[in-house]
């Protein structure tokens, strides 16, 4: 993804996977809301990046997982990244603790200079 | 409505390549309504439909002398941090030149995501309809109303020189 429609298009197609693994309409939102904050991210601190979006499965657990990766500048301190308003370029930040309310896993590995990892996950109810 | 010349509509759309019908058109209708400008988000927006739609509802809001906006955010697919600091500058903004701001249209479940999320929209009033939009709106204009009539004018009670 490269421009603001692939962020669009990003969490449109999550949705549309969502539902198709059984997601209810509004699981499938928080969804579509979570992998447009992580899309949005990509391309203001990455310029472009990937989203994969595939179902998840752990024992009898069901669900949807998606990953975003960038080849961008890193996060230097994650756990200041992951406190509510905490922001670089001077927004409301970066979304990640809402990211991690939104779903049920959260995962983020970053390396200054070399990328930004996400990982996160959703089961079904 | 007093005469149907009150009422102008435009009708702004934008032809996306997308995979899906609903994303392939982005529309956004904006009514003229005696002293109220009704912006209907009628389809998911992009980032920079956003940004768009802060500059055209400045120019109108200057050339209409609109008092008040009615958002109406019924075609939203998501509510995330973008689109509500977006919805809130433009609330500022429209406050900033003295028009105040209602927001209508956010689905419950768009709603719920805001809440677990932490996301507020500022600078706006959050209504459930169109009827509440205008009556909270209207009340606010009255109430500005009144409170000019009995202020002194600005500059002539600060005691200053």
């Amino acid at each position: 993804m490269s421009s603001d429609s692939d962020i669009l298009k990003a969490r449109q197609n999550g949705r549309e996977m969502a539902r198709e693994l059984n997601f209810s309409s509004g699981d499938s939102t928080l969804v579509a809301t979570a992998i447009s904050e992580l899309a949005r991210n990509i391309m203001q601190y990455a310029g472009q990046g990937e989203i994969v979006i595939a179902a998840a499965e752990e024992g009898p657990k069901r669900g949807i997982v998606i990953v975003a990766h960038d080849d961008g500048p890193g996060i230097p301190d994650i756990s200041e990244a992951l406190q509510d308003g905490y922001s670089t370029s001077g927004g409301l930040g970066l979304g990640l603790p809402g990211v991690k309310r939104l779903m049920d896993e959260f995962e983020i590995v970053s390396e200054e200079n070399a990328g930004t990892t996400v990982r996160v996950k959703k089961w079904l109810r | 409505m007093r005469s149907r010349a009150n009422v102008a509509v435009q009708v702004y759309e934008v032809r996306r390549e997308g995979l899906h019908p609903r994303e392939k058109i982005m529309t956004i209708r904006i009514h003229h309504l005696a002293m109220y400008l009704i912006v209907s988000i009628l389809s998911p927006l992009a980032d920079g439909d956003f940004l768009d739609l802060r500059n055209k509802l400045n120019g109108q809001v200057q050339a209409s002398r609109s008092q008040a906006v009615v958002m109406d955010v019924t075609g939203l697919d998501v509510m995330d941090s973008f689109a509500c600091r977006a919805l809130s500058d433009i609330s500022r903004m429209m406050k900033a030149r003295g028009t105040e701001t209602a927001i209508i249209g956010i689905h419950p479940e768009i709603e719920e995501s805001m809440e677990r999320f932490g996301l507020k929209l500022e600078h706006a009033t959050v209504a459930t309809n169109l009827e509440e939009g205008l009556a909270v709106l209207g009340r606010r204009i009255a109430t500005k109303r009144h409170a000019s009539k009995y202020l002194p004018p600005r500059g002539q009670d600060s005691g200053e020189f």
